[in-house]
């Protein structure tokens, strides 16, 4: 590929399929077709596992076939086509899944979209399920996300730009935003570390995201990572910017408070109070994840004086036989805990049952009859476990319930007193934080969201007509 | 990223250097739930009762009382000995009673107690009570009132007093404040044993932080309480229709409305006199006739009642003066209202001698569900 970079091609056919193939290192699925137009040799090149054969046959052979038109570029004028001079264009024209048309005595290459439509049907994300509202989700193509949103927000005001990553990836990163409500600067900033990603080989959205963060060292998730069309055109319309990364089914939305990651676009989609209501509920599942255990621990070890007397003998009668410390058990059942949730995750949905089964009945109470972890510490680490799963993204989900360790061994070793300070260090942390340059935990007007309609009906307007 | 390592470095030394010295588990806790003192040949006798719980499996339990006692001359000169018999640290932090012999409950419990305020560790919601009869320690020997542990069973007993209205609501916590505070003085149930049964026998009326021997009778305890303005939710007395105490001769009603009035007069020689007005509105319980209750009789009972309720609540004040107990808390108002004329007076001296009025009105505004 070096060797060929400033090459042109030539007048000359078999030299330049000879330059073509080598420049593609003689690849084994690198198909040629010959074909006759106008008394001319036509060679079709084209990498036989990418390409769609059908959409070959129909929209570039048939065409030639029929003769309607002398020259090659009005016989295709029903098919999208560019034209191509330089071997290395051509050269990833065909690695990205073009038909290479070239003429005999013509040293321009025209490049055919054929690629093969293989590709997953528009589905409901599995990782953000609601209940109220749309059922579709990203898929893993870029162009299929972006007309997702553009579907929802109809506006030339919608804007996509191109960015390609990756000498070897060669991926296509497509930065989405509305125009109007944008901030300039943000965006530049995010483009700009985009544009860092460049001589990067992209795969996955981490490596984008990593990009994208103000602090890629903190446990905090700065970009929102969805699988939902209505959360991604939702925070379009609040001014932030949606990144795809193709072949990833998922869009990166940054800037974005803590608070989105709390909200599940179902409660947008409900009354008020219901909005409110999980939001509160989702609140203060965060609280009891991270604090919970810690606060079992510590009142355990060091503060049972704050306990009521009938608490306390309840507590004291479950863990009378218990030969552990209480941040052992809690290490333990949390490891048990991540175990099993690990083990579902990754076996088939079927055989996840079991691992259900055995993980609640066959551990959950043999654990507690055999005296190694005590009732009341299960139901701690039930709660929290149970009680992280309610945050609707999944990495915040993963983020607070690790975020509770540090504060168990804090409780263990300082007490409530710990507790206060690991809350503190999260606390300053969380003010310090930045998303694309916006506060973390800014969240203007959070009583107004949970209202829909913005804009406040006036006197005298919106009125029925018996008025 | 050197701020991070050092937080690491302070997380791993900070437990292996502390150790955890403070940590006080669960598991590890001798918790006592009741806690008496006598006096016995000059000397303070402690006992404590312990409670353990014996697990009988998938949330079945049984308890028994580990009973302690040790002799000294302070509190904790008994405790440190007490602590000795026990498997771990011992905490009062879930204590639940406090009993007092009579003899003990004489001396200046202010003094005594210094320890339980002292040190953050005893519960301060813990009930507060003297035993007359016995000596205080005897009765955790009884172990169980009811399906109660002994402690436990106590403490309801005199939580279900208050309620009654038959002592007024306290604790350690309200004792303290009671010692902080001059001109009023306060009352602590007495408590008796008969055969296997505990119950509150009467208020013992304390003076100058130690009791003063004498009581108000359990049927008159309703009474004093509403003199005091610190009733529970449910107030009922009972009096006797003609002066004959005989069989079934008793009209019963519960106070449903209390306004009480007291007034503090200056008089020129240095006494001052006491105007206690005690309007009540009553609901009739029970009536021993079987006739319907007319406009009339309802009249004539107001009067009996009326009567009796003046002639005991003077028989109350005449007692609580004798006992040198202010417990109406006149001294208090005195304080609060003339300052200049609370630091002339010699409380102690002039409580018994002052003159305190009390006119109890009663109106029957209900006769219960039937006629």
């Amino acid at each position: 590929m070096v060797r060929t970079k400033s090459e042109f091609l030539t007048t000359d056919l078999n030299q330049n399929i000879l330059k073509i193939t080598t420049g593609m290192n003689n690849t084994a699925d690198l198909k040629q077709r010959r074909i006759t137009f106008s008394n001319k040799s036509v060679i079709l090149l084209y990498l036989d596992t990418l390409i769609d054969k059908e959409s070959i046959e129909i929209h570039i052979i048939s065409p030639l076939n029929k003769q309607i038109s002398d020259s090659v570029e009005e016989s295709l004028s029903t098919t999208q086509f560019t034209m191509l001079t330089t071997l290395k264009d051509i050269s990833i024209a065909l690695a990205k899944g073009n038909t290479i048309l070239l003429e005999e005595n013509n040293d321009k290459a025209y490049s055919i979209m054929a690629l093969s439509r293989e590709k997953r049907a528009i589905n409901e994300s599995l990782n953000e399920k609601v209940t109220l509202g749309a059922h579709d989700g990203f898929v893993e193509n870029a162009s299929s996300n972006i007309s997702l949103l553009r579907k929802r927000l109809g506006t030339p005001e919608f804007t996509v730009e191109y960015l390609h990553a990756g000498s070897l990836t060669n991926v296509e990163i497509a930065v989405c935003f509305l125009d109007s409500t944008v901030d300039k600067d943000t965006l530049h900033m995010i483009k700009d570390r985009l544009e860092r990603l460049t001589d990067q080989e992209v795969i996955l959205s981490r490596q984008v995201q990593e990009a994208l963060e103000d602090r890629p060292f903190s446990p905090f998730p700065q970009t929102l990572r969805t699988e939902r069309p209505d959360r991604a055109a939702g925070h379009l319309l609040n001014g932030s910017v949606v990144v795809f990364l193709d072949h990833e089914p998922s869009a990166l939305i940054t800037p974005v408070s803590f608070q989105s990651f709390l909200r599940s676009p179902e409660d947008l989609n409900s009354r008020w109070f219901v909005n409110l209501f999980y939001y509160s509920l989702r609140m203060l599942a965060f609280i009891l994840s991270v604090t919970l255990p810690a606060f079992y621990i510590a009142v355990n070890a060091y503060h049972a004086a704050i306990l009521p007397v009938s608490t306390f003998y309840t507590l004291k009668l479950s863990v009378l036989n218990v030969p552990f410390h209480p941040l052992m058990e809690a290490a333990m059942m949390q490891v048990v805990l991540e175990l099993l949730k690990e083990a579902s995750v990754r076996l088939p949905s079927a055989v996840a049952q079991t691992i259900g089964t055995v993980g609640a009945i066959v551990i959950g109470s043999a654990i507690v009859q055999t005296n190694f972890i005590s009732n009341t510490m299960v139901v701690v680490i039930a709660i929290t476990a149970v009680s992280s799963f309610v945050i609707p993204i999944g990495e915040m989900s993963t983020t607070i319930r690790l975020m509770s360790f540090p504060l168990i061994f804090l409780a263990a070793t300082f007490g409530f007193i710990g507790i206060a300070v690991g809350l503190m260090i999260y606390q300053t942390h969380l003010v310090k934080l930045t998303s694309s340059g916006r506060a973390y935990l800014d969240s203007p007007k959070i009583l107004r969201s949970f209202k829909n309609n913005s804009t406040h009906k006036k006197k005298g307007l919106g009125k029925n007509a018996h008025e | 990223m050197i701020y991070l390592k050092r937080l690491l470095l302070l997380l791993i030394v900070f437990p292996l250097l502390s150790g955890c010295w403070d940590q006080n588990l669960i598991v590890d806790q001798e918790v006592m739930n009741g806690i008496s003192f006598d006096l016995k040949d000059d000397k303070v006798k402690s006992t404590i009762v312990v409670l353990n719980i014996i697990p009988k499996g998938s949330g079945v339990f049984d308890f028994n009382n580990q009973i302690t006692s040790a002799t000294g001359h302070s509190l904790e000169e008994t405790t440190e000995e007490l602590r000795m018999y026990y498997t771990g640290p011992l905490t009062a932090s879930k204590s639940r009673i406090v009993l007092f012999g009579e003899d003990f409950a004489k001396k200046d419990l202010e003094s005594y107690l210094d320890l339980i305020y002292r040190v953050p560790d005893p519960y301060l919601g813990s009930k507060v009570a003297i035993v007359e009869g016995v000596e205080a320690s005897k009765l955790f020997s009884l172990e169980e009132i009811g399906t109660d542990p002994i402690a436990f069973g106590l403490y309801e007993i005199i939580d279900a007093a208050e309620k009654n209205s038959t002592i007024p609501k306290g604790t350690l916590n309200t004792l303290f404040t009671f010692f902080n505070e001059k001109g009023k003085d306060f009352i602590l149930p007495i408590l008796k044993q008969k055969g296997e049964n505990i119950m509150v026998s009467g208020a013992g009326l304390i003076s100058e932080n130690a009791y003063s021997g004498e009581s108000i009778p359990l049927n008159d305890c309703p009474l004093l309480l509403l003199l005091m303005d610190d009733y529970g939710h449910l107030v009922n007395l009972n009096s006797y229709i003609d002066k004959k105490k005989k069989l079934n001769n008793q009209v019963s009603y519960k106070i449903t409305k209390v306004k009480r009035k007291m007034k503090v007069n200056e008089t020129p020689h240095k006494k001052p006199e006491v105007d206690l007005k005690l309007n009540l509105e009553v609901s009739l319980t029970q009536y021993p006739g079987t006739e319907k209750l007319t406009t009339k009789r309802i009249k004539e009972l107001e009067k009996v009642i009326t009567k009796d309720l003046n002639k005991r609540s003077k028989k109350i004040i005449t007692a609580t003066q004798k006992a040198n107990s202010d417990v109406l808390g006149i001294g208090r108002t005195i304080k609060e209202t003339d300052p200049s004329a609370w630091q002339s007076y010699d409380w102690r001296t002039t409580y018994p001698h002052i003159e305190i009025k009390t006119a109890v009105d009663v109106k029957i505004v209900n006769t219960g569900t039937i006629k």
